[in-house]
């Protein structure tokens, strides 16, 4: 009984609790909607919930990954 | 799936032989989170990672008479090059026409198809296609149990008078199932694109100019948002642009291949044939090499989606302390 009422209780009901297996940095599913077409999906996160800092970090984040992947194109 | 199947085993008889090795696969519990597809990228991660060119998703194969394509705009040269070699014979014009006339553009992934995995987890480059109606709304009976056969031979792709194959005589007869035909026909068609051509026909100066325009896009959501002066796009942007320039220089390759080889009747000497292993290589590895993975072993940061977790905000550390009751009980409970 305690179990289960931890179980319906952690997770508040109107969050994700992240979704880490999604790797790609320009295309990934978005926090709120299964169909729409995404991009720049943890960029997005943050904007939605107005953490400049942490859009800007995953900003940087994305840009590093893509200008890596550019280079290695002619590596 | 099946009709492709058939068509590709026929070749393979007359002793046809691809480059490149074809996978075919049906997922189970699509509906339940992309359960099957899920699962098996997960037990082929590195295998996919590595040597995955491309995957090609139908879903909803045909239930209209509009062709549209969503995927990785890599895709968009081969399916353009594909389109134009199908004829549709009840709207009298190419496919292509068609995607023209219509202003047809190959749209961007969602998340709503077995995909996902595929581009999102392992960096394959996908693409999902199929007949849909014009104005995209679903006009048939969607999950439901009037989803049948009959409704498909009826309303779906139902029989019309067309221009008949020229081995059948010329002028008109009825048929059914003319865009169930057709979707076969680009599906082996891409299959064959990325199966056996000896380029990868992936185009990266289509997908730079388009990341470009994803970029414009954030820029113009995070100002509706407020970001004014709090977001600075300019570090994505100059990556952005180094792709540009150098997806150019990369396909600038493409020519001096097609020259020396096609100019020697066909030949490709030992270094060209290094060399175009090379430029392949580069070519499907680049979106794997778009995921943000660790480093090495010592690399502990988090990886993956999932700014609102980040250990320090007060969001996550909420959700943390709300997680640990439960954790602790599971670890007094459990045997060791």
């Amino acid at each position: 009984m305690p179990n289960s009422n931890h179980l319906t209780n952690a997770p508040s009901t109107c969050q994700i609790p992240g979704r880490e297996q999604f790797k790609h940095v320009i295309f990934g599913p978005q926090a709120w909607s299964g169909y729409d077409e995404a991009y720049f999906p943890a960029i997005r996160d943050a904007v939605d919930t107005g953490d400049w800092p942490a859009a800007q970090t995953q900003l940087e984040k994305a840009a590093r990954i893509l200008r890596r992947a550019s280079e290695k194109l002619l590596d | 799936m099946l009709e492709v199947l058939n068509v590709l085993s026929a070749l393979r008889k007359q002793g046809w032989r691809p480059l490149r090795s074809i996978h075919f696969a049906s997922w189970d519990a699509e509906e339940y989170n992309l359960i099957g597809s899920t699962e098996y990228v997960e037990d082929h991660m590195s295998d996919l990672r590595d040597n995955a060119v491309a995957y090609l998703n139908v879903d909803v194969g045909v239930v209209g008479d509009n062709f549209w394509a969503a995927g990785s705009p890599v895709f968009e040269r081969a399916l353009l090059r594909v389109l134009d070699r199908i004829s549709d014979p009840v709207k009298n014009g190419t496919l292509r026409q068609r995607w023209d006339d219509g202003k047809s553009k190959l749209e961007g992934l969602g998340a709503g198809s077995d995909y996902v995995a595929f581009q999102d987890m392992a960096g394959c480059s996908s693409i999902d296609f199929g007949f849909g109606s014009k104005d995209g709304a679903q006009g048939f009976p969607y999950h439901s149990c009037y989803e049948t056969f009959e409704w498909m031979e009826r309303f779906g792709d139902p029989a019309v008078s067309v221009l008949c194959d020229a081995d059948e005589g010329d002028g008109m007869c009825v048929k059914g199932f003319n865009y169930h035909k057709m979707l076969a026909q680009a599906w082996v068609l891409l299959i064959l694109e990325f199966a056996q051509e000896p380029v990868v026909p992936f185009d990266l100066k289509i997908y730079a100019t388009a990341v470009k325009g994803y970029v414009d896009d954030l820029e113009k959501y995070a100002a509706a948002k407020g970001s004014k002066e709090k977001v600075d796009v300019g570090p994505l942007r100059e990556a952005a642009t180094l792709f540009e320039k150098n997806a150019k220089v990369l396909h600038d390759w493409d020519d001096y291949w097609y020259s020396q080889v096609f100019g020697r009747g066909g030949f490709e000497n030992s270094a060209m044939a290094y060399d175009r292993m090379t430029h392949n290589a580069r070519l499907t590895d680049f979106e794997t090499n778009l995921l943000d993975l660790p480093a090495g072993k010592d690399d502990h940061e988090q990886h993956g989606v999932s700014p609102l977790l980040s250990p320090f905000s007060s969001q996550s550390q909420l959700q943390l302390s709300r997680f640990l009751p439960l954790a602790l009980h599971a670890k007094l409970k459990s045997p060791h």
